[in-house]
């Protein structure tokens, strides 16, 4: 301890200086206000919670579904299954050779697109030359 | 907000039989000590509002939980003092962010007072704002000891610090405070 007692404040001055003045006192707290927000926050966790819950719950039911259906029935989950994959094999046949030509065309694409440009300006042209000749 | 909530409603089952101090009658009790509190630990009025508000809430949720074999005041001074200590980080923490144009207008006024009254009392809020500056690690006790007449004991009960380092900070804290007035002065 470094100070000495005439290196401090005096414990009056502070004392005076810290009470409070007329024109600071305390508004009034309401008890009952406080409680009625602690209740009100209280019941939005609340709420939350329940949320929570019945998101697990709904979780948990969906899956015992599943699986109910799957020991219930499983010529029908095995039927879906199987016609979900004819579906994907069907589409996929189909777009497999497109696929090939995409990749390895025996024409060259920059050539097929300078064909479809100029058939466009082509068409373009004449509706121009038909309409000044219309008007 | 519907505020139907009667003050019978207030008393904690758990306290029913075996307590007489209802959270209302606390309120009722020491609201006034604990914006004091709030009040010369922050500076600032609204500050020490909120933080008291804050403090009342956080009161009554634990309001259950709260051994009643031990002085009621001193619990809610606790987390008051605690409170005010939290919101003045914040607020030292906005200002440092904010620009010295604010701080220019809560220059003090140094222009002479008119009577002597007058002169005591900015005296007095000198020595209140030095409260203020000072590091929270002895505003705290300082505030406890000559705003609350807290004895060094209670005040180690409260802050959770040996008896030994309050009686030690509140002298470095008056002595901090006189070389903060005599710099100002």
């Amino acid at each position: 301890m470094t100070e000495q007692r005439g290196d401090v404040i005096d414990e009056a001055i502070l004392r005076r200086a810290l009470r409070l003045e007329h024109d600071e006192r305390a508004p009034a707290f309401d008890a009952g206000a406080i409680a009625a927000f602690a209740r009100d926050a209280g019941t939005s966790r609340a709420a939350l919670a329940v949320a929570l819950i019945a998101i697990g719950l709904t979780g948990v039911v969906a899956a015992s579904v599943w699986s109910l259906a799957s020991a219930a029935a499983p010529t029908l989950i095995d039927g879906l299954v199987a016609l979900a994959l004819q579906v994907v094999v069907a589409i996929a046949t189909v777009l497999e050779p497109i696929a090939e030509i995409a990749a390895e065309p025996a024409v060259p694409l920059s050539l097929l697109a300078a064909l479809g440009v100029a058939i466009l300006h082509e068409l373009r042209e004449r509706r121009e030359y038909a309409h000044v000749h219309a008007s | 907000m519907a505020l139907q909530t009667s003050f019978s409603t207030l008393r904690p089952r758990a306290f029913a039989r075996t307590a007489h101090v209802t959270f209302a009658d606390a309120v009722r009790e020491h609201q006034d000590e604990l914006f004091g509190v709030a009040l010369r630990i922050l500076g600032d009025r609204d500050a020490a509002q909120d933080a008291t508000s804050r403090a009342l809430l956080k009161a009554f949720r634990s309001w259950e939980r709260y051994d009643q074999t031990r002085p009621v005041r001193h619990w809610l001074l606790r987390i008051a003092a605690n409170e005010a200590i939290s919101i003045g980080r914040v607020r030292t923490r906005d200002q440092q962010r904010s620009t010295s144009a604010e701080a220019a207008l809560e220059t003090p006024d140094r222009s002479p007072l008119p009577d002597e009254s007058a002169v005591a009392r900015e005296e007095r809020e000198r020595v209140r704002r030095a409260v203020a500056a000072l590091p929270e690690l002895y505003r705290v006790p300082v505030v406890l000891r000559y705003f609350s007449e807290l004895s060094v004991e209670e005040i180690a009960a409260i802050t959770g610090r040996p008896s030994s380092t309050v009686g030690v900070q509140l002298l470095r804290g008056r002595a901090l405070l006189r070389s903060s007035l005599e710099a100002s002065s």
